[in-house]
C-alpha cells in the first residue's frame, strides 16, 4: 500500500485533523505547477483587463441596470477561460480545479463581480460534470472549445433558485417541504418540456447553456429531481429581467422563463431513469449530485471570497502606507492601524486557507480527484491534447460510459466523503465570505472618507462582498451543512427542525 | 422605544413623519444623483426644516438638537438622503449658533428660510485636509464630499488660516466665480444627497469665528445625537422590513420566522436596535440638562457599530431578495454604514476620543491604598 492510500484508509481518519496534510503526498505535483500558473495567468488578467474595466463598469450599470459586459465574455474567451479548466479529454485545457480556484481567488482581488462572469461559467461546468453524463457534456464542452477557436463565446449557467426557493434548493429534505415553480413533464421519447421561472441566475444573459435543476412533480421533489441541459435560444425558453443588485454588478443576475420548452432526451443530464438502474433511492443519488456540485462550489466561492478579503487588504495597506496626516506623521506609525491591518492580514490568509482545505477534500475524494485519476492524468501528459479529445469523442457518446461513470461515481459514492466535501465546502463558504465582508469594513474605516468614496474602489468591495455570505446557500444554511456533515454524531440528531414544528414532531426520531 | 424630552417639542416629529409617508415612502431605489432630490428639498425646506436649528437673528427658530433628532429619526426611516440634508444644514446652522458670530457680520450671511447650507460630510478634524485661508481672507484648497455641494448657494466649513494658528469656521458663497464644484460624488451610500468636491481658489469667505477647534469641541456631543438619530431612524426601518418579510415569506414547509436560525436574527435586530435607541434617549436627556456630552459621542461610536450589523443582517434576512435594490434592504445598509462615518470614521475617532475621556473626571475612584 502507499503511503498516499495508507493516509487514505488510517483510522480515524487522518483527513480528519487537516486534508490538506493528506493531500501533500496524495495530490499530483501536476497541481501546484498549474496553481502557479494560474496565479500568474491571472496577475496578467488582471493588468490588462479588469483593473482597468472594473470601476467603471460597475458605475455603467448603476446607471444603466441593463448594461451587459459583452465586451469582457469575449475577451475572457479570447484568453482561453472559458476551456483551460475543462478536461483534455474533452479538448479544454486540462488545468486541475485547485488551480481554478488560485484564479478566481486572483482576480476577484481586482473584481469579483469580474471574477464570477468566469467562474460561474465552472458553477454550470461542475453541475454538469457531476451527472456524469459522458455524452451530454462531450457534447456542450465541445461546444464550448469550438467557441473559443471561433471567436464566438460558448459559457455555461447553472438555474437552481426559483421565486419561491433559493438555498433550501440545494438540500434535497428542505426541497421536498417548499413550493417549487418550476417542473417538466416527461414525453413519450424520453424527454421533457418545461414550464417555470428560475430567478438570479448568474450569466443568465450571456450563457449558451443553462443547467436547469428541476423536478418532474412538484408536490414530491426529492423523488422526482432531475438536471436537464438547455441551450439560449430553443423555442419556449426566453430571458427575463435583468435585477438590481447592490453589487457584484459586471455579473447579471437573470430571470429565465421557461414555457413548453422542448427538452429532447440527449439533453437530460440526470433523471429518475438514470437512478433507477441504482441500488439507491432516487433523493439520494440526489443529494449525491447536488453536494458533488456544492462541495466545488462553495469551495469556489470561499476563493472569490478570500480574493476580496485579500484586496481588500492590499487596498488599505497601499492607502495607508503613502499618507501622512495633516501634521506630516506618517499615518501607518499609529498602532491601531497597524493592528488594523495585521487583522486584514490575517483575514485573507485564514480564508485562502479554508478553501484550500476544501479544494483539497474535493481533489482526494471528491468531484476533481474523479477528473484527475492517475490514469487520465497520464494519458493528459502524454498524448497530445486535440488527439486525446478526438480518441475519447467516440466512447464518451456511448451509453455504457455514462452507465459506468454513474455507477462507480455516484452509485459508489462514499458516504463519508461525501459528508467530507461538503461539510468542508460549507465551511470554506461561510468562514471566507465572513471574513471578506469583515476586511471590507476594516478597510473602509482604515481609509476614512476615502473609503465611503466610489473612486477608491474599496466601498465597490464592501458591496461586492455581501453577496458572498446569500448565493450559493445563505451562510446560515452553509452552517447548518457543517453540522449536519462534520459535526453531528449520527442522523438521530435531525436538522432542519423548525421552531414551530409541533412538540410531538421535535420529539420523534426520524 | 425612544424616550424623547420635551414633549411640546412633538409636533416637529410629526409633521416629520407626515411629510416623509406622503413624500418619501415610494421614492425607494437609491439611486445615484436622483433628479427629484431637489422637490423634495423644496418641500423640506416649505415646512420649516432649515430654519430648526438656525440663529433667531437670521430668522431661526433655534429649537435645538432635540428637536432636530425627532425630524431625522422619522426622514431617516424613509428616506437617509433627504434626513442627511437636514443634518447637514442644521450643522451648519448649529456651527454658527455656537460661533457666537458678532452681529456685524450677520448681514453677510444668507436669511434661514432662504436656502440650504452645505456642510462636510466627513468632518473628523484631524483627520481631513482643510481649505487655506489667507490673510485676505480668501479661501484656496478643497474640501471634499460636501453634503448639498452641488446645489447649496452657501457652504460652512473649517479652513486653516496660512502662516499657522488655530481652525477657523468660514462661510462660502459657492457661486463665487472661483468655485468649482464636482459631483454628485458617487460614494456607499446617501445616493441621492447632492453630495460634492468643491475647490475653491481665492474665493472671499466670511470667517464666522477664529476657534474653530473650540467650536467643533462644543459641537462634537450635539452632532453626535443627531448622527444617532439618523441611525435610528434606518435601523427601525431595516428591522421592520426584516421582521415584516419573515412572517409573509414562506420557505421550508412554512414562513421563515418558524425557523430557529431567522429567530435568533431577528432578536439580534431586537437588541440593538432598543439598545440605540436607549443610548440615544440618554443622549438626548443630557442635551436637555446640559449634561456632559462625552457619553453621546462614545453613544455614536456604538450605535453606528449597531446600525452597521443590524442593518447588514436585514440585508441577511432576505436572502436574495435583500440583495436586490428593489427591496430596500441594501440601501439601508449601505446608508448606515455611511452614516456611521458622519462625525469622521470610527476607528480615528475612538482613538481621539480617549484623549477627551482621559481628562474628563474620573467616573470610578480609585482603590484605596493598602496599610
Amino acid at each position: 500500500m502507499t503511503v498516499a492510500a495508507a493516509l487514505r484508509h488510517a483510522r480515524p481518519p487522518f483527513a480528519d485533523w487537516a486534508t490538506s496534510l493528506s493531500a501533500v503526498s496524495a495530490v499530483p505535483k501536476v497541481f501546484t505547477d498549474d496553481v502557479r500558473q494560474a496565479i500568474a495567468l491571472a496577475r496578467r488578467f488582471n493588468a490588462e483587463v479588469v483593473r482597468p474595466l472594473a470601476l467603471d463598469l460597475d458605475a455603467a450599470v448603476q446607471e444603466d441596470p441593463d448594461v451587459l459586459p459583452y465586451e469582457f465574455v469575449a475577451e475572457a474567451n479570447r484568453w482561453g477561460l472559458y476551456t483551460r479548466w475543462l478536461p483534455k479529454l474533452y479538448g479544454g485545457g486540462g488545468w486541475s480545479f485547485l488551480s481554478l480556484n488560485a484564479f478566481v481567488e486572483e482576480v476577484s482581488s481586482a473584481c469579483v463581480g469580474l471574477a464570477n462572469v468566469v467562474g460561474v461559467h465552472y458553477l454550470g461546468v461542475a453541475a454538469l460534470s457531476s451527472t456524469w453524463n459522458a455524452a451530454l457534456t462531450a457534447r456542450v464542452y465541445g461546444e464550448v472549445v469550438a467557441g473559443e477557436r471561433a471567436d464566438r463565446p460558448c459559457i455555461l449557467a447553472l438555474g437552481i433558485t426559483e421565486p419561491t426557493g433559493g438555498s433550501d434548493a440545494e438540500e434535497i429534505e428542505l426541497a421536498g417541504r417548499g413550493t417549487a415553480v418550476s417542473y417538466a413533464v416527461r414525453r413519450p421519447d424520453g424527454g421533457y418540456v418545461l414550464n417555470g421561472r428560475k430567478i438570479f441566475i448568474s450569466n443568465g444573459h450571456l450563457a449558451r447553456w443553462h443547467v436547469i435543476v428541476t423536478c418532474e412533480d412538484r408536490e414530491h421533489v426529492p423523488d422526482t429531481a432531475m438536471v436537464l441541459a438547455v441551450p439560449a435560444g430553443t423555442p419556449g425558453f426566453r430571458l427575463g429581467t435583468q435585477e438590481k443588485k447592490m453589487g457584484q454588478k459586471a455579473c447579471v443576475a437573470s430571470e429565465l422563463v421557461f414555457e413548453d420548452c422542448p427538452v429532447p432526451r440527449e439533453q437530460v443530464a440526470f433523471d429518475r431513469t438514470m437512478s433507477a438502474r441504482m441500488g439507491r433511492p432516487h433523493r439520494e443519488v440526489m443529494q449525491v449530485l447536488l453536494d458533488y456540485v456544492v462541495a466545488a462550489t462553495r469551495a469556489g466561492v470561499g476563493a472569490f471570497a478570500a480574493g476580496v478579503a485579500a484586496g481588500a487588504y492590499e487596498e488599505a495597506r497601499a492607502w495607508a502606507l503613502a499618507r501622512t496626516l495633516p501634521d506630516g506623521t506618517p499615518f501607518a506609525e499609529q498602532q491601531w492601524v497597524q493592528t488594523a491591518l495585521a487583522d486584514m492580514a490575517r483575514n485573507a490568509l485564514v480564508a485562502r486557507m479554508s478553501y484550500l482545505e476544501s479544494g483539497y477534500a474535493n481533489s482526494l475524494v471528491g468531484l476533481y480527484a474523479a477528473m484527475s485519476s492517475a490514469p487520465l492524468l497520464q494519458m493528459e501528459r502524454w498524448v497530445p491534447g486535440r488527439l486525446l479529445a478526438r480518441l475519447a469523442a467516440k466512447p464518451m457518446r456511448w451509453d455504457v460510459t455514462t452507465r459506468l461513470l454513474q455507477h462507480h461515481l455516484i452509485e459508489r459514492y462514499p458516504r463519508d466523503a461525501q459528508s467530507l466535501t461538503s461539510g468542508l465546502g460549507s465551511l470554506a463558504k461561510f468562514t471566507c465570505s465572513d471574513l471578506a465582508v469583515a476586511n471590507a469594513h476594516l478597510a473602509m474605516d482604515l481609509m476614512g472618507a476615502d473609503g465611503l468614496r466610489h473612486d477608491h474602489g474599496v466601498e465597490k468591495r464592501l458591496r461586492d462582498a455581501k453577496l458572498l455570505q446569500i448565493y450559493e446557500g445563505t451562510n446560515q444554511i452553509n452552517r447548518v451543512n457543517l453540522f449536519k456533515c462534520r459535526i453531528r454524531p449520527d442522523e438521530t440528531t435531525r436538522v432542519f427542525v423548525r421552531d414551530d414544528d409541533p412538540v410531538q414532531v421535535r420529539r420523534d426520531v426520524a | 422605544m425612544i424616550r424623547w424630552p420635551e414633549a411640546a417639542l412633538e409636533e416637529w416629529g410629526t409633521a416629520a413623519e407626515e411629510f416623509a409617508r406622503d413624500r418619501l415612502a415610494a421614492v425607494g431605489g437609491h439611486g445615484h444623483a436622483d433628479p427629484a432630490f431637489r422637490a423634495r428639498l423644496d418641500a423640506m425646506r416649505g415646512l420649516g426644516f432649515t430654519e430648526l436649528c438656525a440663529d433667531t437673528r437670521l430668522d431661526g427658530l433655534e429649537q435645538g438638537v432635540p428637536a432636530l433628532a425627532r425630524v431625522l429619526e422619522r426622514l431617516a426611516a424613509y428616506d437617509p438622503s433627504a434626513a442627511t440634508a437636514v443634518y447637514a444644514n442644521a450643522a451648519a446652522h448649529l456651527a454658527i449658533v455656537a460661533g457666537r458670530v458678532p452681529s456685524d457680520r450677520l448681514p453677510m450671511l444668507p436669511a434661514a428660510g432662504s436656502g440650504w447650507l452645505a456642510w462636510p460630510a466627513f468632518q473628523d478634524l484631524g483627520e481631513v485636509q482643510w481649505p487655506r485661508l489667507g490673510e485676505e481672507g480668501l479661501l484656496s484648497g478643497a474640501c471634499g464630499m460636501l453634503v448639498l455641494g452641488t446645489v447649496a448657494d452657501h457652504a460652512v466649513l473649517p479652513a486653516r488660516p496660512v502662516g499657522g494658528g488655530g481652525l477657523r469656521l468660514v462661510l462660502a458663497d459657492l457661486r463665487e466665480p472661483g468655485v468649482t464644484r464636482t459631483g454628485p460624488v458617487r460614494t456607499i451610500g446617501l445616493s441621492s444627497c447632492d453630495t460634492g468636491d468643491v475647490a475653491f481658489d481665492r474665493v472671499p469667505a466670511v470667517v464666522l469665528t477664529r476657534h474653530g477647534e473650540q467650536v467643533f469641541g462644543e459641537l462634537a456631543g450635539h452632532l453626535a445625537v443627531a448622527s444617532m438619530a439618523l441611525l435610528c431612524g434606518v435601523m427601525r426601518a431595516s428591522q421592520d422590513a426584516g421582521e415584516r418579510y419573515a412572517h409573509e415569506r414562506t420557505q421550508g414547509g412554512g414562513p421563515i420566522i418558524g425557523w430557529g436560525e431567522v429567530r435568533r436574527l431577528l432578536s439580534l435586530q431586537q437588541e440593538r436596535l432598543r439598545v440605540a435607541q436607549g443610548v440615544l434617549g440618554d443622549a438626548l436627556a443630557a442635551v436637555t440638562t446640559g449634561g456632559d456630552l462625552l457619553s453621546a459621542r462614545y453613544g455614536a461610536l456604538h450605535v453606528g457599530s449597531l446600525a452597521t450589523d443590524l442593518t447588514t443582517d436585514g440585508v441577511q434576512l432576505l436572502g436574495g431578495n435583500g440583495y436586490m435594490v428593489d427591496y430596500g434592504q441594501e440601501g439601508r445598509m449601505r446608508d448606515a454604514r455611511q452614516l456611521a462615518c458622519l462625525t469622521g470614521g470610527p476607528a480615528w475617532r475612538r482613538q481621539q476620543l480617549l484623549t477627551v475621556a482621559l481628562e474628563a473626571p474620573r467616573q470610578v475612584p480609585a482603590p484605596a491604598a493598602r496599610p
